[in-house]
C-alpha cells in the first residue's frame, strides 16, 4: 500500500512537472532575426553598407588587392634581411610560379567569395521583406554590389562558381560556371541594378558619398567591356564608349587639379573625380586604411611625424618609376633615391648618421632597410589617426579611367583620332606631364600604368596588352605561358567543393 | 575593463525508495532538476589617463573610449531521471538508469534526449561452487550506458543578425553594420556517446596480485562539429550534427605486491592501454562530407595547407600531404601523385610502469610512462630548416648542410612526420619518515623529488608530448608541434608536518 501510494505521488509530481517546467524556448539578447529586421531602408541599409565593407578588400592592403598587384611590374615585397615579410606564396606570384596551394590567391578567394555570399544572404532578406517595395533602390544596389564582387572572382580566376542564394545546398555543390556566363551574368545584373539605383544628378552628392550610383555601374561595365576581348574572345570597343559616355554627359564629374586630392583624406569627401569609393575612418571605428603602415620605410615615422613606425613592406619597382617624366606630378607620389623630411633639404637619417637613400630591391628574400622604392597615393598628410590606422578613403572608380578608357576604346577602333589625343592629354596636361601629339597603343598602355600606380588595374591591363606574357622586369625574369591569365582555383576550395574544376595549367 | 558574471538557478526534487528484505536490497530514485544558466558582461577599452588613480572605477576620466561590447546569453537544462539498483548477497548487483534531457540551445523538435544505462556485475568468488584457491575476489562486470553532450554555444540552432564591430560611414555619418551571424540549423540535436564495457576484477593469491581489464567499444554518433558551410555565403562554419566516431580497446592494469616483508616492501603497478580510433563517418541529412582539414600551418610554411584531414575509415590525427623523397639539384623531391596518408598522431599503445620500494623508514618510488607508435609533426624543424630564414632568422644547423637552395620554398610533407614514440620517468621521489610516535606529532616526512627526469625518444624535436593549439578552435589538433616548450624538468625537496 505505502508503495503504491510513493508511486502514485511521483507520478502526480511528475505529470505536474511535464506541463509547467519543461520549457526550453532560447532568449535572444541583441541578435536580430532577419524576417523581420528589415522594416525600412534604414535598416536595409545597415546591412547594405557591410557589403560595401567587404567588396571594399578588393581595393584594400589585403590579399585580394595584392595578388593582383604582386604579378605586375608595379609591385614587390622582399624578405627583409632584418627577418620580416618573407613569403613564398608571394615569391612565387612575383616570379609567375604560382599554384593552387599559394595562400595569397587561397586568401583572396575567401574574401571575395564572402562578399559574394554575404550580399546573397543581403539581397535574399531584403527580397523577402513586406517592405520590398520601399528598398528598391537597396535591392539594386546590393544587386550591383555582388555582380562588382564577381567582376573580380571573374577577372581573377575566369571560372568560378555562380551562385545566387543566400544558402547552398551542401549535397548539391556548385559546379564551376565559364568565364564567358560568369561574364554574361555580371552584365546583366549591372543592367538591371542601374534602372533601380539614382544618379549622380539625383542625390546629395555629400549625403550620399560614397554609395554607388548609375554612374558607377557604367564606370564598372565599362571597365568589363574594355577586358571583354580577354574575357569572351569578342571585343566591344563600342560599348566601352557609349558607358563612359553615359557618365561623361552627365557633367557631373571631371578631373581635381591634381591628382592627390582624390587620396587625401581632407578632400575625398568633395572630390569631383570620384565615381565610387569606400569610406575608412578608425577614429570612429569605421574601417581603415593601412597603406601607410604597409608601405612606407620606419624612418617616414621621422619623415611623416606618425604615431607608429611603418612596416617598410609594400615596394615599386625601377620600371614603374622609369616611365614618368620628370615633370610629371605623379613621379613625385613615388619616393626614390635620397631621402628628406617634408622641407626638402633636411636630409632623412638613420640613428647612425647615414641618410636614407631608397634603392630598387636587389635581392628578394633579404633585402636590405633601403631596398624598395615606395609609393605614397594616400598620403599621411592630412590623414586622422588611430594607432597605425588612417582614414583615408580607399578608391574603386576614377573619372580620369573614364577618360583613358574611352581613348582606349576610341584607338582600338578607329587609331590615333584627335579625340583619343586629347582624352589622353587630359590627363597628362592635370599632371604637368607633356602633351602629346598622337598616341599610340603602347602610349595608352603606358599612361594608364602612370595614372593607376597602385590601384589594383595593372594586373589586367598587363593581360590586355600582352606584355604579362612577353614581358620581363625586376625578378620575373622569363615569358610566361598563356595559362597564367587566370590564377589557379585554390585547392582548399576544390577540397570543399570536388564540383570545381581546375583552371587548364595547374 | 572587463566584467564577467555568470550565475545559474537551479530547482532539484528527488523521491527515494530503499527496501531491504532477506538478501534482497533494492535502491530506486526519481528526480526532476532544472538548471537556468546566465552570463552576461562588459568589455570597455579606455585609453588616455592623466594620473594613475583613475582606473576602472573611473572610466569617465580616459581621453578616449575606444571599444565598448556588452553580451548576455542564457540557457536551460532540464532533466527527468531514474535510478534502480538491485543488490543479491553482494553476488549479483543490477543498475538501471534513465534519464530524459532537454536543453534548450538545440532545434526546436529535437530539444529533448533519451538517456539510458545499465550495468550487471557478478561476483563469482562467492559463490558456493567456486572454490579456486589462489583466487581470492573474482568479479566479472557488463555495462553499456548512452550519454548526451550540449556543450555548444547559445544560439546555435537559430538564424541570427547582429552588429559587427565596425561601422560604416555614409554622408559623414556613421551607420552601425549588421549582418549575418549564423544560419538556423533546426536539426541541432544532442550528441550522443553509447559505451559498452565489459571487464574482470581479480585478486589472486591473498591480495598480492590485483587486477583489472577492460575492453571497451565507444561510439560516438551526431558529433557536435563545426563545419565549412559550402562557398559563396556570408557565415562560413556552422555548427552540426555530422558523423560519427568509434573508439574500441583494451585496458589493462596489474598491481603486485612483490616483496612484503616488515622492513622491506616492494610493490609494482604496470598499466596498459590498446585504443582505435575510427571515424566512421561524416555525413548526416545536410552535409554529405568526404573529409574536414584541420591544423592549419603555421610560420612560413605551405600557408594555406593543411596538415590533417579527417578521413572516414581513419583515425583522427591522420597527416595527409606529399610523400617526401629526398633532396637533389637544390629542391625536395616528392612521390608524383596527389597528397595521401604519411602519418597519424594516434599512440599503437600507451602504458606506465610505477614501483614503490620501502625499507625500513625510507620509501623510494618512481613512474615511467610511455606511448609507442604516435607520429609528431615538427612545424618547429620544418620552419628552421629552410634557408630562405636567413639572415634575419635562425636555422638549424642541419639546413646549411641539408643540399637544398636559398630560394627553396618551404613546403609541409612526410619529410617532417617523426615518430613520436617515448618512454619517460616522469616521476622519481626519495622519503624518508620520522619516529614520531608518544609524541604530539602525528608524522614528519622529508622529501626530494623529481619530475621528468628522463626522457628516451628517436623525436628530433625537444619534446614528443606536445599538441600545439594551431586550429585556434580551443581544441589542440593531435600530435603538432609548433614553438612548444618542453615538459619542464623540476626538482624538489620539502617536509610534511601533520599534527
Amino acid at each position: 500500500m505505502n508503495l503504491k501510494f510513493k508511486i502514485m505521488a511521483a507520478g502526480l509530481l511528475v505529470s505536474s512537472l511535464l506541463t509547467s517546467c519543461t520549457k526550453l524556448d532560447e532568449e535572444k539578447f541583441g541578435s536580430l532575426s532577419p524576417d523581420n529586421y528589415y522594416q525600412n531602408e534604414q535598416a536595409a541599409l545597415s546591412s547594405v553598407v557591410g557589403v560595401y565593407q567587404l567588396l571594399s578588400y578588393n581595393v584594400d592592403i589585403g590579399d585580394p588587392w595584392r595578388m593582383k598587384e604582386f604579378s605586375t611590374d608595379e609591385f614587390i615585397v622582399p624578405g627583409r634581411a632584418s627577418g620580416g615579410w618573407y613569403d613564398q606564396s608571394n615569391v612565387d606570384l612575383t616570379k609567375h610560379v604560382e599554384n593552387a596551394d599559394n595562400n595569397t590567391i587561397a586568401r583572396a578567394w575567401t574574401q571575395i567569395f564572402q562578399e559574394i555570399g554575404t550580399a546573397n544572404a543581403v539581397l535574399e532578406s531584403l527580397q523577402a521583406s513586406p517592405n520590398k517595395d520601399k528598398l528598391k533602390a537597396l535591392i539594386a544596389e546590393t544587386r550591383a554590389l555582388r555582380a562588382y564582387g564577381y567582376f573580380f572572382a571573374m577577372d581573377n580566376w575566369g571560372n568560378v562558381p555562380l551562385v545566387t542564394v543566400a544558402r547552398i545546398d551542401p549535397k548539391d555543390l556548385p559546379k564551376t560556371t565559364s568565364r564567358a556566363d560568369v561574364y554574361k551574368f555580371i552584365e546583366t545584373e549591372m543592367l538591371a541594378a542601374v534602372a533601380d539605383l539614382p544618379s549622380i544628378k539625383d542625390v546629395n552628392r555629400a549625403a550620399y558619398y560614397p554609395r554607388f550610383t548609375k554612374e558607377s555601374v557604367y564606370t564598372a561595365l565599362a571597365y568589363m567591356y574594355l577586358n571583354a576581348q580577354v574575357y569572351t574572345g569578342t571585343a566591344q570597343w563600342q560599348k566601352v564608349v557609349d558607358n563612359c559616355n553615359l557618365v561623361i554627359n552627365t557633367g557631373a564629374f571631371s578631373l581635381t587639379p591634381k591628382v592627390i586630392d582624390n587620396f587625401t583624406s581632407t578632400s575625398q569627401a568633395s572630390s569631383t573625380e570620384i565615381i565610387s569609393a569606400f569610406t575608412k575612418d578608425p577614429t570612429q571605428n569605421a574601417g581603415n586604411n593601412q597603406f601607410i603602415l604597409y608601405t612606407q620605410n620606419g624612418l617616414d615615422q621621422l619623415k611623416y611625424n606618425l604615431p607608429f613606425g611603418p612596416a617598410n613592406g609594400y615596394s615599386t619597382t625601377q620600371a614603374a618609376l622609369d616611365k614618368y617624366e620628370n615633370s610629371d606630378v605623379r613621379k613625385s607620389m613615388i619616393e626614390y633615391g635620397p631621402q628628406f623630411y617634408l622641407d626638402g633639404v633636411t636630409p632623412l637619417k638613420y640613428p647612425n648618421g647615414t641618410q636614407l637613400v631608397l634603392i630598387p630591391v636587389q635581392d628578394i628574400i633579404a633585402a636590405q632597410d633601403n631596398e624598395g622604392y615606395k609609393v605614397l597615393k594616400y598620403t599621411p598628410i592630412g590623414a586622422k589617426w588611430s594607432g597605425f590606422n588612417a582614414d583615408n578613403d580607399l578608391i574603386l572608380e576614377r573619372y580620369s579611367n573614364v577618360l583613358l578608357m574611352k581613348a582606349e576604346a576610341i584607338f582600338r577602333q578607329s587609331g590615333s583620332t584627335p579625340e583619343v589625343v586629347s582624352l589622353v592629354n587630359q590627363v597628362r596636361t592635370r599632371s604637368g606631364a607633356s602633351s602629346l601629339s598622337s598616341v599610340t597603343l603602347q602610349a595608352i598602355e603606358d599612361e594608364r600604368a602612370r595614372e593607376f600606380l597602385w590601384e589594383g588595374c595593372r594586373r589586367t591591363d598587363q593581360i590586355r596588352f600582352g606584355d604579362y606574357f612577353t614581358g620581363t622586369w625586376a625578378f620575373k625574369t622569363t615569358v610566361s605561358a598563356d595559362f597564367r591569365k587566370l590564377y589557379p582555383i585554390p585547392n582548399q576550395q576544390i577540397k570543399a567543393n570536388p564540383n570545381l574544376t581546375q583552371n587548364p595549367g595547374y | 575593463m572587463q566584467k564577467l558574471e555568470d550565475y545559474s538557478k537551479l530547482l532539484e526534487t528527488v523521491i527515494k525508495y530503499n527496501k531491504h528484505f532477506a538478501k534482497h536490497g533494492v535502491e530506486a530514485m526519481a528526480g526532476y532538476s532544472y538548471q537556468y544558466f546566465v552570463n552576461e558582461g562588459d568589455r570597455t577599452t579606455a585609453t588616455g589617463f592623466l594620473s594613475d588613480e583613475f582606473k576602472w572605477y573611473s572610466l569617465q576620466a580616459a581621453s578616449s573610449v575606444t571599444g565598448v561590447n556588452t553580451f548576455k546569453g542564457t540557457n536551460t537544462l532540464i532533466s527527468f531521471y531514474g535510478r534502480a539498483n538491485y543488490n543479491y548477497d553482494d553476488r549479483f548487483l543490477v543498475t538501471g538508469t534513465l534519464r530524459r534531457d532537454g536543453s534548450s540551445r538545440f532545434g526546436s523538435g529535437n530539444k529533448w534526449g533519451m538517456f539510458p544505462s545499465g550495468s550487471v556485475a557478478w561476483r563469482l568468488s562467492r559463490e558456493k561452487f567456486f572454490d579456486v584457491k589462489p583466487i581470492s575476489d573474482l568479479k566479472l562486470r557488463v555495462s553499456y550506458g548512452v550519454t548526451g553532450n550540449q556543450e555548444i554555444g547559445n544560439l546555435a540552432s537559430q538564424q541570427t543578425l547582429g552588429a559587427t564591430s565596425a561601422g560604416y560611414i555614409v554622408g559623414g555619418t556613421r551607420i552601425t553594420t549588421v549582418l549575418p551571424q549564423q544560419y538556423a540549423n533546426p536539426n541541432l540535436r544532442w550528441e550522443q556517446t553509447a559505451q559498452f564495457d565489459a571487464g574482470i576484477d581479480f585478486t589472486l593469491f591473498d591480495g598480492r596480485l590485483r587486477g583489472v581489464v577492460d575492453y571497451y567499444v565507444k561510439k560516438t554518433t551526431d558529433l557536435l562539429l563545426r563545419i565549412p558551410v559550402p562557398s559563396p555565403t556570408a557565415v562560413s562554419t556552422q555548427l552540426a550534427n555530422v558523423g560519427s566516431v568509434q573508439n574500441k580497446g583494451v585496458e589493462i592494469e596489474l598491481t603486485g605486491k612483490v616483496i612484503d616483508k616488515t622492513t622491506f616492501k616492494w610493490e609494482s603497478n604496470f598499466n596498459i592501454s590498446f585504443n582505435k580510433n575510427k571515424v566512421l563517418s561524416l555525413s548526416n541529412e545536410q552535409f554529405s562530407g568526404n573529409n574536414i582539414q584541420l591544423a592549419p600551418l603555421q610560420g612560413t610554411v605551405s600557408l594555406g595547407k593543411f596538415a590533417q584531414l579527417i578521413l572516414p575509415g581513419q583515425p583522427l590525427g591522420t597527416f595527409w600531404g606529399p610523400r617526401f623523397t629526398g633532396i637533389s639539384g637544390g629542391k625536395e623531391t616528392f612521390a608524383a601523385g596527389a597528397d595521401t596518408i604519411i602519418g597519424c598522431a594516434q599512440p599503437k599503445f600507451i602504458f606506465g610502469f610505477g614501483n614503490t620500494f620501502k625499507y625500513k623508514q625510507w620509501t623510494l618510488n618512481f613512474l615511467f610512462r610511455g606511448s609507442v607508435g604516435n607520429d609528431v609533426f615538427n612545424l618547429t624543424a620544418a620552419n628552421m630548416s629552410y634557408l630562405s630564414n636567413l639572415p634575419g632568422k635562425n636555422v638549424f644547423k642541419s639546413a646549411v648542410s641539408s643540399g637544398l637552395g636559398r630560394d627553396a620554398g618551404k613546403t609541409f610533407s612526410s619529410r617532417w612526420i617523426e615518430d613520436g614514440s617515448f618512454v619517460r620517468l616522469s616521476n622519481l621521489t626519495l622519503s624518508y619518515d620520522f619516529n614520531v610516535k608518544k609524541t604530539f606529532i602525528s608524522s614528519v616526512n622529508v622529501f626530494l623529488s623529481g619530475q621528468n627526469l628522463l626522457l628516451f625518444t628517436k623525436y628530433s624535436g625537444l619534446d614528443p608530448e606536445v599538441n600545439a593549439e594551431v586550429s585556434r578552435t580551443g581544441v589542440a589538433p593531435l600530435g603538432i608541434d609548433y614553438l612548444g616548450y618542453p615538459s619542464a624538468r623540476t626538482f624538489s625537496a620539502g617536509f610534511n608536518m601533520s599534527f
